[in-house]
């Protein structure tokens, strides 16, 4: 071995090193949010912080639970999927299957991708716009989970287009030999094949839904109730929603810190649980995969 | 593949097209679904801020330097407000991308394989995490820490919020480039082994060098996810309308404006259409933003398959 290769090969030990010792200090500090989240919030989780309905003693302490908040989040993101999953699937197998290389179906895919990159709060004011005034909604379940649809749309339609895109062709081929019409080949042989990783995208999406606050900010949100809704045209509490008023509006601020940690950890094992969902779905898909 | 219509198949948009059942026609109107959102996105916005201008003349309402819509006569100058969001999302977006590419060199060169898969895993649950538990920790533990560290008058300022916004595009931003990197022709990179560089050279000479249209288009793709980010700069950006002249000042970003005045605004009143002209200027900016970032990624993507 030559000095001058040894001389390159120091030097690449050493720009390896450094970057080493960046990226774990980046890493390291991503998880130190995680685990300061957990020490401070740890404490106020327990059955009744769970289960219950808020309430705030004379002095802005917060003392009862988050019972209704859990439930309208779950309530918005699954009205949000219910509404978006199914009109978003249509349009992905539409984009993967009848594929052509002209004009408007590259304008139609590039909306797809600038729907996706509007940001939220843009979700907000148009959820406000149309079915909070325009429909006459009001404030309510049904529009924040009609916003928050519309801002799961692109997700799922993208997620749908990849994987059917990653159907390999022979299998259309397959179809098409067997005198299948495009649209048979298309929802009763792709589709099928391509259903669990759709499935997992759209668990991965609702993750995201579930923790949007600014498109429900102006639709329907409200920071305390003191009964679960009864109904799809009334106000819903939502997670993190209430974390935001724990720390910005409550009248004890100090006190209402570690409650807003203790909402931050729910939210937290809520996406963790839904990113192990998609995780073990993947595993077990490349177990058996067919194709 | 599919793209090429071959003998017996249909191209649906040509004007010969007949639809040949509902099947098709179901699937034909959903594909164009966004694309009848985005304009409906566009009508209603501008629907609701062109009313403004029986008040407001458009010059001060792009160009006005004060933003006082409480005060009488209100001012509805957006200036400030738009220079405090470009502000800190270039800060964030200077943070941002060498911490990624850092994250990526490390993910790709270095880490064995089972720690690679590791971290990917991380970067995508800590992507998932909600941005609000994000603006929670940059409020209660980082701008306590800046003032006191600093001796600032407050900690919520342009710093913590871009700092808190680069956690949350880390993993976005990084995975992307994770993805440009893994698919990265493997010639080249055996080409320039074959002739003797090592990998550090290889990373620097060839791999880089050919992801500059790639890296281009995630930098304006993470700044438009940056740009239109609200619950983080809503908590932590300070909320004072003035321009922020260092980094330290505090500032009202376009996004937060919006999301803290809406809830107080009544329908049809002046202050309201111009919450919703800031909704415009978001929209459209991110919009152009965005159309660079997909612009400059087809172009990649054609090159490479002309290669």
């Amino acid at each position: 071995m030559n000095l001058y290769l040894k001389k390159r090969l120091r030097k690449q030990k050493i720009v390896f090193f450094t970057i080493s010792v960046l990226a774990i200090l980046i890493l390291v500090a991503m998880m130190g949010i995680i685990v300061i989240i957990f020490v401070k919030g740890i404490r106020v989780i327990n059955w009744k912080f769970l289960t219950s309905l808020p309430s705030f003693d004379f002095y802005g302490v917060p003392q009862g639970g988050i019972g209704p908040a859990i439930v309208g989040t779950f309530l918005i993101t699954g009205l949000g999927l219910v509404f978006s999953v199914p009109l978003g699937i249509l349009g992905g197998i539409f984009l993967s299957e009848y594929r052509t290389k002209g004009k408007l179906f590259n304008i139609m895919r590039m909306s797809v991708a600038n729907l996706a990159g509007v940001p939220s709060v843009v979700h907000g004011l148009f959820g406000m716009a149309v079915f909070t005034i325009f429909f006459g909604l009001g404030l309510s379940i049904l529009s924040a989970s009609l916003t928050l649809s519309i801002l799961a749309l692109p997700i799922v339609i993208m997620v749908t287009e990849n994987a059917m895109k990653n159907v390999p062709d022979s299998v259309r081929e397959g179809a098409f030999a067997l005198g299948a019409k495009r649209w048979q080949s298309a929802l009763l042989v792709v589709f099928p094949a391509a259903f669990s990783k759709i499935m997992t995208g759209v668990v991965l999406s609702s993750a995201r839904i579930a923790g949007e606050t600014a498109p429900i900010l102006f639709t329907g949100a409200t920071l305390y109730l003191t009964y679960y809704p009864h109904g799809l045209n009334e106000q819903f509490m939502a997670l993190p929603y209430m974390i935001w008023g724990l720390v910005t509006t409550s009248i004890n601020i100090s006190a209402s810190t570690p409650f807003a940690y203790g909402i931050s950890i729910v939210l937290i094992i809520l996406v963790a649980a839904m990113n192990s969902v998609a995780m073990v779905s993947r595993f077990v898909m490349r177990k058996h995969d067919v194709l | 593949m599919l793209q090429k219509l071959g003998k017996g198949d249909v191209d649906i948009f040509s004007p010969h097209f007949k639809k040949n059942n509902v099947v098709d026609s179901v699937l034909w109107s959903s594909g164009w679904l966004s694309n009848v959102i985005i304009i409906a996105i566009i009508f209603f916005l501008f629907y609701n801020w062109v009313p403004l201008f029986k008040t407001v003349s458009p010059i001060e309402f792009f160009f006005g330097t004060r933003w006082y819509p409480t005060v009488t006569p209100p001012l509805y100058g957006t200036l400030p407000l738009l220079i405090a969001t470009i502000e800190i999302s270039l800060f964030s977006l200077i943070l941002t991308f060498p911490i990624s590419i850092v994250v990526t060199i490390f993910m790709t060169f270095i880490a064995p394989k089972k720690i690679r898969y590791l971290i990917k895993i991380f970067l995508e649950f800590f992507s998932s995490i909600p941005s609000v538990v994000l603006g929670l920790i940059g409020l209660s533990i980082v701008s306590p820490y800046l003032q006191n560290t600093f001796n600032l008058d407050t900690g919520l300022n342009v710093f913590n919020a871009s700092l808190m916004l680069t956690f949350l595009t880390i993993p976005i931003t990084a995975s992307m480039m994770e993805d440009f990197m893994v698919s990265f022709p493997r010639e080249q990179i055996e080409g320039a082994e074959a002739l003797g560089a090592t990998s550090i050279e290889t990373l620097w000479k060839v791999i880089l060098p050919g992801l500059k249209g790639p890296f281009a288009s995630i930098a304006m793709l993470s700044m438009g996810r940056i740009f239109g980010e609200t619950m983080i700069v809503l908590m932590i950006a300070g909320n004072a309308a003035i321009f922020p002249t260092s980094i330290f000042d505090p500032a009202k970003p376009l996004s937060a404006t919006i999301a803290a005045e809406m809830g107080e605004t009544a329908v049809g009143t002046p202050h309201f259409y111009a919450l919703f002209g800031i909704g415009v200027i978001i929209f459209f900016i991110t919009l152009f933003i965005n159309l660079i970032g997909e612009s400059i990624r087809i172009k990649y993507e054609m090159e490479m398959r002309r290669n």
